[in-house]
């Protein structure tokens, strides 16, 4: 108190400008206007224009969305990529979850040491980690090797590599830090004296679990949701790396639409799944009632 | 994408290709002391502005010939990779003259982009090396506009199918060998959408693979679903090709001549090759000087510099494709070597002419669907 006294005799305090708050965020919107606003204003510009190749004709059109929209085979791409999407999101939860209550549970000193074992894969490039993984499940990897080594199996199994199996396993261990963290920071914050008030009014460890602790750790759970399921929407390496001649998903599309010159299709493409995408966070915002719990409620 | 994998498959570490390079190093020197065109770089005399950006295939540019550029002429050249024809256009049409002096084309693909105004034509006739070139490649008449060219033309290779000889024994006679139950998930292509389909039009007959009418498609479509059970995956690079071979997860692919090379170097098995009778895909390419680029005198300096022959030498010997210059099968021939020239068909730049040439099919949006519809089910 005495200190704060001392510094307000001794310096002049300047009162913030109105403009002071913005100021900050300049340098920000500026890269976003850039990098992000302009050109999706330039996409969207494409995807209601008649485009033939590279022949812009000022005419709107909602052509390049009826393509996709009425298109069968990419509408059930779509899906199939929400799917694994929400299949990778899921597991990650799964594991995730127990791993980061199980680490607020440790020590400080040995949380610190097991945090940076979780970020230590950022420590390699994204792609080393997929290639690493193909040399575990491949025909020749190490999977098959140790199985063959043991007399389990005769010949090598190749249902490991090269499918959706291998985009699953390989996106989930891809994604599980960033779940991690989140997780852990919501768990870390958790009063686990509510956990004991449920049990003492005698509600089972389940019940205490789905009613007390998941509502109060939705945040963390929803944090995971965007770091996992959004980028999986647009995941292109690990699908093009791993999976099989049949494991084309959304982002796959889009990128053979462009490249048949198809820049009206495509653009299309991107904003149904930027819209779906939207939408899907908006409706977990709302079920989950967001607002009250990172807001405090009313 | 096709071509992004080929600058590092060859480059294996052993004592073998160590000394076979080296001695093809040599080959090399004797070329740059025995070759009209080799004496010196064109641009010594002049003064020219650079830098000289490159936007062109993997297999196009090396370290020497660039540092002997730039010591030579004072300009120093950025290449930047490209990855495929459609996306290589797009780019220099919004970057332009400004951002690209070079742009690497595929063959039928270099008339689309004079169409679109991208590329301008220059003369080379006047070029030293110009006698040393092909006659196939001076009289291409697609590639030409009077007599000048919209491309310098570079190499060239059919697309072999290879295979196994360790599983496959018996020697294949028709592309239809592809859809062989034997051979279930042990095929792979690279994934260009058209090319794929160009192959499966090849083997239903198509008159024009590159151009098919929608009866042709349909069938080409047809035979690409029945053919998926033995497709493995459809990788982006030429390289990931390479690996597959050589770890034997997949038994038969379409790569450039020296298939069978690069797979033994990256520790593979015996392959052959296999030209289908039905026809088989084959490309040539070349570089093209950007409309309105910045740097163009130097671009075209470094586009008379690097068909020196000893460094066209030092190009086929490490990335063992055929290229548009006589030069180098000469002195592979002088050195008893006609063999190896003869295996990478250098010898045959008569296969020219029977090659379907990769190009942009009209259509080219419903060969993506029609590969959509059978990849993406």
């Amino acid at each position: 108190m005495s200190m704060s006294h001392t510094l307000t005799l001794g310096h002049r305090v300047q009162r913030p400008g109105p403009l002071s708050p913005f100021i900050g965020i300049l340098p920000l919107t500026a890269l976003d206007l850039v990098l992000f606003v302009l050109p999706m204003i330039v996409m969207g510009l494409a995807s209601i224009l008649v485009i033939h190749e590279f022949h812009v004709t000022p005419q709107l059109t909602a052509d390049n969305y009826l393509f996709f929209l009425k298109n069968p085979l990419y509408l059930n791409i779509l899906i199939k990529t929400v799917l694994l999407a929400a299949a990778v999101t899921a597991l990650c939860l799964i594991i995730s979850y127990p791993f980061a209550y199980f680490l607020t549970k440790l020590p400080r000193s040995i949380q610190s040491t097991m945090l940076v074992l979780v970020i230590l894969p950022f420590w390699t490039s994204y792609l080393l980690r997929v290639y690493a993984w193909m040399t575990i499940l491949g025909e020749r990897g190490l999977i098959n090797r140790a199985l063959l080594a043991t007399g389990l199996l005769d010949e090598p199994v190749r249902f490991l590599l090269y499918n959706n199996f291998s985009v699953v396993i390989v996106s989930v261990y891809l994604y599980i830090p960033y779940c991690t963290l989140a997780l852990y920071t919501s768990l870390e914050r958790l009063d686990t004296s509510l956990l004991a008030a449920a049990m003492d009014l005698g509600a089972r460890p389940w019940r205490v679990f789905v009613h007390v602790m998941v509502p109060l750790t939705l945040p963390g759970i929803f944090t995971s949701f965007i770091f996992v399921f959004i980028p999986m929407l647009g995941e292109y390496v690990t699908p093009t790396l791993v999976g099989g001649a049949q494991g084309m998903l959304i982002v796959n599309v889009v990128v053979s639409q462009f490249q048949a010159l198809r820049f009206g299709v495509g653009s299309a493409m991107v904003f149904v799944i930027a819209a779906l995408t939207m939408c899907l966070i908006l409706a977990l915002r709302r079920a989950a009632r967001l607002e009250e719990i990172f807001g405090g409620g009313r | 994408m096709r071509r992004t994998g080929y600058g590092t498959s060859s480059s294996g570490g052993t004592r073998r290709d160590f000394l076979r390079n080296a001695g093809f190093a040599g080959i090399g020197a004797a070329a740059g002391l025995s070759y009209p065109g080799s004496s010196g770089s064109p641009a010594r005399a002049a003064a020219l502005e650079g830098p000289v950006n490159a936007f062109t295939w993997g297999g196009r540019i090396m370290q020497k010939e660039v540092a002997d550029f730039e010591q030579e002429t004072g300009v120093h050249l950025n290449f930047i990779g490209a990855s495929g024809n459609s996306e290589n256009l797009a780019k220099v049409k919004l970057g332009g003259g400004d951002q690209y002096d070079i742009v690497g084309v595929d063959a039928l693909w270099v008339p689309k982009f004079y169409e679109e105004g991208v590329i301008e034509v220059f003369d080379m006739a006047s070029w030293p090396q110009y006698g040393d070139m092909f006659d196939q490649f001076k009289n291409l008449s697609i590639w030409k506009v009077g007599d000048k060219f919209m491309a310098q033309p570079w190499a060239w290779s059919p697309l072999v199918l290879w295979y196994n000889t360790n599983h496959i024994k018996t020697p294949p006679t028709s592309i239809k060998f592809l859809w062989d139950p034997a051979l279930r998930q042990r095929i792979s292509f690279t994934r260009q959408q058209e090319d794929v389909i160009a192959w499966m039009g090849i083997a239903t007959g198509a008159k024009k693979p590159y151009a098919m009418t929608k009866e042709e498609l349909a069938n080409a479509k047809d035979a690409l679903k029945r053919l998926m059970p033995n497709v493995l995956k459809f990788p982006p690079q030429e390289e990931e090709l390479v690996k597959l071979m050589a770890d034997e997860s997949i038994w038969v692919t379409a790569l450039s001549a020296g298939g069978a090379l690069r797979i033994k170097d990256a520790g593979g098995p015996d392959c052959k090759g296999f030209l289908p009778p039905e026809g088989f895909i084959g490309y040539f390419d070349g570089d093209c000087i950007v409309k309105g680029a910045a740097h163009r005198e130097a671009a075209l300096a470094w586009l008379q510099h690097r068909v020196q022959a000893k460094y066209i030498i030092d190009n086929f010997m490490k990335y063992r494709r055929p290229l548009a210059y006589r030069g180098p099968l000469d002195l592979l021939q002088k050195q008893g070597k006609s063999d190896y020239a003869h295996q990478l068909f250098y010898d045959q730049p008569e296969i020219l002419s029977k090659m379907v040439i990769i190009g942009p099919p009209p259509n080219i949006g419903e060969y993506v669907d029609a590969f959509n519809e059978v990849a993406g089910s």
